[in-house]
């Protein structure tokens, strides 16, 4: 069993497709993490100006959980496409994002956690995501991190 | 599974932490394995070529041995030493990478520090920025397999 990271990213879509065509036929699951209201207030240091009686808690994690699962069956199905058993968790965000994907790669065992490079293009693409690198530092299992064919030909082209 | 696997392997305990891993995923798909060991040497003025470590000439008989002890087991295995880099190790890693068509890096990471996180080397890093194929990290200590 894999454990991938997943968070619907372009990015993160290349890494399923390239995980399934090197690991085939390997069992995986899918993990999207969702971050709750009132961790987002607290990381983003917002209150501010925001009547904050007037929202609804509940309403809003109901929502980002919901779009979290239809990114995680979006994986799911990419990762069937190519060529993995897969299934799909959704979790919410812990300390870190990157805390919620170790706990789940915990709870199943995982023989590996697959993440990619990260979510963004151009000339950044070249560099490692704060979620893959927190994930690499603090893994007791091995971590595959995939480059999409995108950054890939990037890195092609930027070499030395 | 993977086919072309390159091993970055500088004869250090992190990197030898990925031998069972290697093995295993070496077997399942019945890879080639290239160990690559590059050699690091002293630039500027002075001692210049030299290599960095006392111990060189036996990481490479160790490295040699492993190679072999993998043809032993079954696995297509052989060792490639990138003598001529100077400081740019991660991209010697890469160049062999490239050249056999690797799909698959396995490197070390570099310990555990006091709080328990890993450590990654600056050779692993520098490879994760820069490698052609999707790069395995195998931690010092593994919870399980």
């Amino acid at each position: 069993m894999i454990l991938i990271a997943y968070d619907g990213s372009a990015d993160a879509q290349s890494a399923i497709e390239h995980a399934g065509e090197l690991m085939s036929g390997e069992s995986a699951t899918v993990v999207t993490v969702w971050e709750p209201f009132v961790e987002m207030m607290t990381r983003v240091g917002a209150g501010s100006g925001l009547a904050m009686a007037d929202v609804d808690f509940e309403e809003i994690d109901r929502t980002s959980e919901a779009q979290a699962r239809e990114r995680a069956a979006n994986g799911v199905e990419l990762a069937k496409r190519a060529g993995l058993d897969a299934s799909s968790v959704v979790r919410a965000r812990r300390t870190s994002v990157a805390d919620a994907i170790l706990a789940e790669a915990d709870g199943i065992g995982a023989r590996a956690i697959v993440v990619g490079t990260r979510g963004l293009t151009g000339i950044r693409s070249l560099l490692l995501g704060s979620v893959s690198h927190a994930i690499l530092q603090h893994a007791d299992r091995p971590v595959i991190v995939v480059p999409s064919p995108e950054v890939v030909h990037a890195r092609a082209a930027h070499r030395r | 599974m993977f086919k072309t696997i390159v091993w970055a392997n500088d004869g250090s305990e992190p990197a030898e932490k990925a031998l069972p891993l290697v093995k295993e995923l070496a077997k399942e798909g019945g890879a080639t394995v290239t160990i690559v060991h590059v050699v690091e040497r002293v630039e500027g003025i002075g001692a210049v070529g030299v290599p960095h470590r006392a111990d060189e000439a036996q990481v490479q008989a160790h490295l040699k041995q492993l190679a072999s002890d993998l043809s032993g087991e079954g696995i297509k295995a052989s060792l490639e030493i990138k003598g001529d880099v100077g400081t740019r190790p991660a991209h010697a890693v890469v160049d062999v990478a490239r050249n056999v068509g690797a799909d698959l890096i396995v490197a070390g990471s570099r310990g555990h520090t006091a709080l328990g996180g890993l450590v990654v080397g600056s050779v692993t890093n520098r490879l994760l920025h820069i490698a052609p194929c999707p790069v395995l990290v195998v931690p010092p200590t593994t919870a399980a397999a």
